[in-house]
């Protein structure tokens, strides 16, 4: 029993600590602010600022934990919002729009994942290039006023704007029923066995006979339709589509993935944990929303909480090797032993 | 103050790796000014030796004495710095940059200003390699070079430690042509006029008679002998080397031995013929049928491993054909070759064979995971099932089907890596030193293993660089040397000594 | 004893001569791009037009510089643009509290660059995590540095004193605008040290092969720190080019710089793969893209083709690069039995 115990601990370090952290920060903003513990307020303005980066941050893990990178998924929420702009305007019925723009979402996303398994490309310098591709065909598509309250028809926003009794924004239950997909998906299905394999070991992966390439392109593919998801509920929340869209949402939720507990390098991390670290960045920003602290300077803090997360290693290693120093002070290892 | 002209003495060097061991008690000397062969199979010791020289380990009992004087490097500069060299076959050089500033990174020549002096540099590394005898440019960019220029390039950086006492040179040879060899003589020679002392390990026996001063001869990690060249025959030299009884280990073989004789070609479960993969091997054409054990045996680096890869569709292939069950098959990719019933153990378990962060069922069920999938949803009931069924047959001593494998010792290890490709009952089962690091119980029992799976038809190719493995266990036996099938051997007629001698000799 | 040679330098396979010669392309293209715009926009070939041309690339070429050092030793810094806002800000800051201080508040944006440099610089050499998480948490915290300094304010052409417009936009050598002399000497004087200093040819061999640089005892971390400590000193001054150029400095100056300045270095010829390129390159990728830009404008480009533009570019060279190498793998292995 003891043993389980300890093993569960281990095995989940790093989410009970974040969710720990989590705890913390809901107590704390509940002091900083009494406003804070009403279940609305959390719930709307959580969706607010966070519904549009949790989404992008479930496309994001899954490229992550492959071990890539993809810096132009917010460009193609841009190219998705003004994209289902104009078909609204155009009077396209919201359900073949949405087939439209979630086929070309994705596809954009297989656009990168094929160029990078193809040529054996670098991914933070090739999704870096198709960012500013996909800006401009957002400013083509969009023009550089965007589109405002007026283009959208009812239909096109019911996701983002509506609530369920009032209280429960729809697309929060949207993003419940991403996370529980995703979670299946990689926890509980072949495909994500197979991203952890290919993160942790691609050649042993090719070796064991997987086809690598399909199954980094593919982690692409689902970035973009993830973006493509987002955009939908982004021209719900806010009702305006413009070509420079979430245009910085990017430090927020790379920050989400790594203090979930995912490594650059690729398999490792729960999703879990990304759902405990979007509920404390959240908290963190809904926090200092409330106490009005400037755009910039969240920003800032932001930024910081990315580097600790990413360090946490890093010093864990450090520990690790006082530690080994302090318990074998005379024999000093060898360069190259294993 | 150094004793009878002594360069190194190595006294009584001792080195284990996790259990096992890799130097026994090794002690001989090098004489200054001499060229002194290091030969022995795989595994007999060399490698470990040099790295114990260079600093890159540390021997667990024994002690090295430079010049009279003892040593104990804790990394390649330290003996650097006191003129003990290493040279090894993968040339760790700057690929982007131009020859003299590999040979001089770290200690560009510098001007009275301060700045790097370039002109003396190309001057210099001309002069270094007209003394070397290569007509290259300094200029030229390393990765523009074949892998023999780029050992010079090594050279060329070796040369340039002020004091060169000791110079270590690893399987030079291997990759260079008959003209660059001779080049490489002639320089070690005339090091070797000037007083430098060097190591030489080389498996071609034949190349070292009128080069070698003395030769020492290590077998499993322990010294066997240490003569003068002229004291010795080829002959001789493989006797020592391979020098023990086959019954040492694996008893005797109950197994059925394979008659492979009214066979036809058409009956072979795989057959290959000329093959060939660019820069690896060529010309390579064998057949083996079902049922039957083909050892293939060779030294390292001749290209087992990559033929091997090439008919599991892991490296590209040139040339050649590849038949299955008397049907061509257009190799492509392993997923494809899997298909067909092939499946390959790699040789580097741990980085080909398994994924580390793993449990131990996911990695056993990764092959076959998509076959017992049910719409896409892993069969959690079935894999276990099939947890429990190998861990049983091959008892895999684990703690559980979710541990992850890299708490599992060496020998349960490598039964994850068998299990795994039972599971999809393949026809070609090709392992790649299978029993690699393993304790010797775990060995009995993976050989058992493959001797059943040979009972059960399928087709085994067993690359091994154990020469008593490989005549225990091979119906056949196939000898590669530098890229080329030399020999075949049936059961009864092969012997230690003959396959090494094939092994060594090898083609140039 | 026969003539030839017995080990020979081989025969210059076309990728090596692209890789040997990369800076010559970038200089052929401008060649062409030129002529089609020269062809295209009446306008384009007036010298004074060219001029312009030049003047805007300058700062770009400094950044250029700056990040070329970095990506060569395998690494990426995209928090150049916050960098260099911050500078230029708390630099022009203190230039209007200090009206008669005079050219040594210069030092204050460069000195703010080298302590970004080292803050990134000791997280990526010592730290040893990606360069990309690092310096994009770093890109967001210098931004918000500068908002927090700012205070709702800004730098207005008022408040700049003449001797630092004068810097910029004045000519000391009657003819040539001090911009211009102030980047060519820079792109100079980061070569000279890239060519001929040890630390120079460390950086460009941990980009090369950073296993062999730590087995031949290199001081990888310090050369890395290093280096990113030079890119956030010359950014440091590009920022205080670039401020004193444009007069007006707000906190979010320079935003989304940074793909420019990357696309300009990997156009360039500087891989990011690392160990290749030189900054002269980087430079000549700066003017590149802007001649491009000029000419896209002339035409009456829609301002869509140009952005795209500068991500095509980045992906374009990039596969260039990808496939080069894969050519010279090729080689390698074909050369490896020689039978």
């Amino acid at each position: 029993m003891r043993g389980g115990f300890r093993n569960f601990f281990q095995t989940y370090s790093w989410e009970i600590v974040i969710f720990v952290f989590y705890l913390l920060s809901v107590i704390v903003a509940t002091i900083l602010s009494p406003l804070y513990l009403d279940a609305f307020q959390i719930l709307y303005s959580m969706q607010q600022s966070m519904g549009i980066a949790s989404i992008l941050a479930i496309g994001f893990m899954m490229i992550i934990l492959v071990g890539e990178i993809d810096l132009s998924l917010p460009a193609i929420v841009a190219v998705c919002t003004v994209s289902l702009a104009r078909l609204s305007v155009m009077g396209v019925p919201f359900g073949l729009a949405l087939l439209i723009i979630f086929t070309l979402a994705t596809l954009a996303g297989l656009l990168n994942g094929f160029l990078i398994v193809t040529f054996s490309l670098p991914s933070m310098a090739v999704t870096l290039g198709m960012m500013g591709v996909y800006r401009a065909i957002a400013l083509w598509i969009g023009g550089y006023e965007g589109f405002g309250l007026d283009a959208f028809q009812p239909s096109y926003i019911w996701v983002g704007n509506e609530f369920i009794a009032g209280v429960i924004p729809i697309s929060f239950l949207l993003l419940v029923l991403l996370f529980v997909l995703a979670y299946f998906l990689i926890h509980k299905s072949v495909y994500g066995r197979l991203l952890y394999a290919t993160g942790n070991n691609r050649q042993a992966t090719y070796l064991s006979g997987h086809s690598i390439k399909r199954i980094i392109a593919s982690t692409y593919g689902i970035g973009g339709l993830m973006a493509g998801v987002a955009a939908l509920v982004y021209i719900g929340q806010y009702q305006s589509a413009r070509a420079d869209n979430v245009a910085n949402i990017l430090l927020f939720v790379v920050a989400c993935v790594a203090l979930g507990g995912f490594s650059i390098s690729g398999g490792k991390g729960r999703v879990i944990g990304l759902i405990f670290s979007i509920l404390l960045l959240g908290t963190i920003q809904n926090g200092m929303g409330l106490a009005n602290i400037r755009g910039p300077v969240q920003t800032l803090v932001i930024g910081l909480i990315l580097i600790a997360a990413i360090l946490v290693p890093t010093v864990m290693r450090a520990i690790d090797e006082v530690h080994l120093r302090v318990k074998n002070p005379a024999g000093k290892l060898p360069a190259g032993s294993k | 103050m150094s004793e009878n002209n002594l360069r190194l003495s190595i006294n009584n060097i001792t080195k284990s790796f996790g259990g096992i061991e890799a130097l026994n008690d090794v002690s001989f000397d090098i004489k200054v000014g001499e060229i002194h062969a290091l030969v022995g199979e795989n595994g007999a010791g060399k490698s470990t030796l040099v790295k114990i020289i260079t600093g890159l380990e540390l021997a667990d009992r024994g002690t090295l004495l430079l010049d009279g004087e003892e040593i104990r490097f804790h990394n390649p500069m330290e003996a650097r710095a006191e003129g003990v060299l290493a040279v090894y076959q993968d040339p760790k050089l700057f690929p982007n940059l131009d020859i003299a500033e590999n040979v001089f990174m770290g200690i560009h020549p510098k001007t009275k200003a301060g700045f790097i002096d370039r002109k003396l540099m190309y001057r210099k590394t001309r002069e270094v390699l007209d003394w070397l005898g290569a007509d290259l440019d300094p200029r030229a960019v390393v990765v523009s070079l074949s892998t023999g220029q780029m050992q010079f390039v090594e050279f060329a950086r070796a040369l340039f430690a002020a004091n060169e006492k000791l110079l270590l040179l690893d399987e030079p040879t291997a990759s260079l042509s008959p003209n660059e060899v001779d080049q490489l003589f002639g320089i070690v020679r005339r090091l070797r006029d000037r007083g430098v002392s060097i190591i030489f390990i080389s498996h071609r026996i034949e190349e070292l008679f009128g080069f070698a001063d003395r030769i020492t001869i290590l077998r499993d990690g322990a010294h066997v002998v240490t003569d003068d060249m002229s004291n010795v025959s080829k002959d001789r030299v493989v006797q020592y080397m391979v020098g023990r009884s086959i019954s040492d280990f694996y008893g005797t073989s109950e197994a059925e031995v394979f008659q492979s004789d009214e066979l036809s070609k058409k009956d072979a479960v795989l057959r290959v013929e000329r093959l060939a993969s660019k820069g690896e091997f060529s010309n390579v054409s064998f057949e083996l049928y079902p049922g039957e054990i083909v050892g293939m045996a060779g030294l390292v680096g001749s290209g087992r491993t990559e033929i091997a890869k090439t008919i599991f569709g892991a490296l590209p292939i040139s040339v050649g054909t590849v038949w299955i069950q008397n049907r061509e098959v257009n190799v492509n990719n392993p997923s494809q070759m899997i298909e067909e019933g092939v499946v390959y153990v790699p040789e580097d378990r741990e980085i080909e064979g398994l994924i580390a962060e793993l449990s131990v069922r996911d990695n056993m069920l990764l092959p076959s995971v998509l076959k017992y999938a049910v719409m896409g949803f892993a069969n959690t009931r079935e894999e276990n099932k099939i947890y429990d069924r190998y861990t049983e047959e091959f008892q895999i001593r684990s703690a559980g089907p979710k541990t992850k494998i890299s708490s599992l010792s060496g020998g349960n290890r490598q039964k994850v890596v068998l299990s795994k490709w039972m599971a999809l009952s393949p026809k070609v089962f090709i392992f790649d030193e299978p029993t690699h690091g393993i304790d010797v119980g775990s060995k009995a029992q993976v050989h058992k293993v493959i001797h059943e799976l040979a009972a059960q038809g399928m087709g085994i190719l067993m690359i091994s660089s154990d020469l008593p493995e490989i005549l225990q266990m091979s119906d056949r036996i196939l000898v590669v040397s530098d890229g080329q099938l030399v020999g075949e051997f049936a059961r009864d007629e092969a012997t230690q000594e003959k396959i090494m001698a094939a092994a060594v000799t090898g083609k140039r | 004893m026969s003539d030839t040679p017995l080990v020979q330098t081989p025969k210059l396979h076309w990728s090596v001569v692209i890789l040997k010669n990369r800076v010559m392309g970038v200089l052929l293209f401008e060649a062409l791009i030129i002529v089609i715009f020269s062809i295209a926009a009446r306008e384009f070939l007036t010298l004074s037009n060219l001029n312009t041309i030049f003047l805007n690339a300058c700062i770009l070429a400094i950044l250029a510089c700056a990040e070329a050092v970095v990506i060569i030793t395998r690494n990426y810094d995209v928090s150049v643009a916050s960098m260099l806002a911050l500078a230029a800000f708390v630099g022009f800051d203190l230039i209007k509290k200090f009206p008669n201080a005079g050219p040594v508040l210069i030092l204050v944006p460069i000195g703010i660059g080298i302590v970004c440099g080292l803050i990134n610089g000791s997280i990526v050499a010592y730290g040893r995590v990606s360069s990309v998480f690092v310096t994009l948490g770093g890109l967001s915290i210098y931004r918000g540095i500068v908002t927090i300094y700012a205070r709702g304010h800004q730098i207005e052409p008022k408040d700049i004193t003449d001797w630092v417009r004068d810097s910029v936009t004045g000519s000391f050598i009657p003819g040539i605008s001090n911009l211009a002399i102030i980047a060519i000497l820079i792109v100079v004087l980061v070569s000279i040290f890239l060519r001929y200093t040890r630390i120079g040819r460390q950086i460009y061999a941990i980009g090369s092969n950073p296993d062999a640089a730590t087995f031949y005892g290199l001081k990888v971390s310090r050369v890395i720190l290093g280096a990113y400590v030079l890119c956030g000193a010359l950014t440091g001054l590009a920022g205080f080019l670039f401020a004193a150029r444009s007069s007006y400095v707000v906190p979010w100056f320079a935003q989304g710089l940074e793909m420019q300045v990357i696309g300009a270095v990997v156009v360039g010829g500087v891989s990011v793969l690392g160990g290749s390129g030189n900054v002269v390159g980087a430079a000549l990728g700066a003017i590149v893209l802007m001649t491009m830009e000029n000419g896209l404008i002339l035409i009456g480009t829609h301002e869509v083709v140009r952005q795209l533009l500068y991500g095509a570019a980045i992906v374009g060279a990039c596969i260039l690069d990808a496939s080069v190498l894969k050519r010279v793998n090729g080689l390698l292995k074909a050369t490896k039995r020689r039978r």
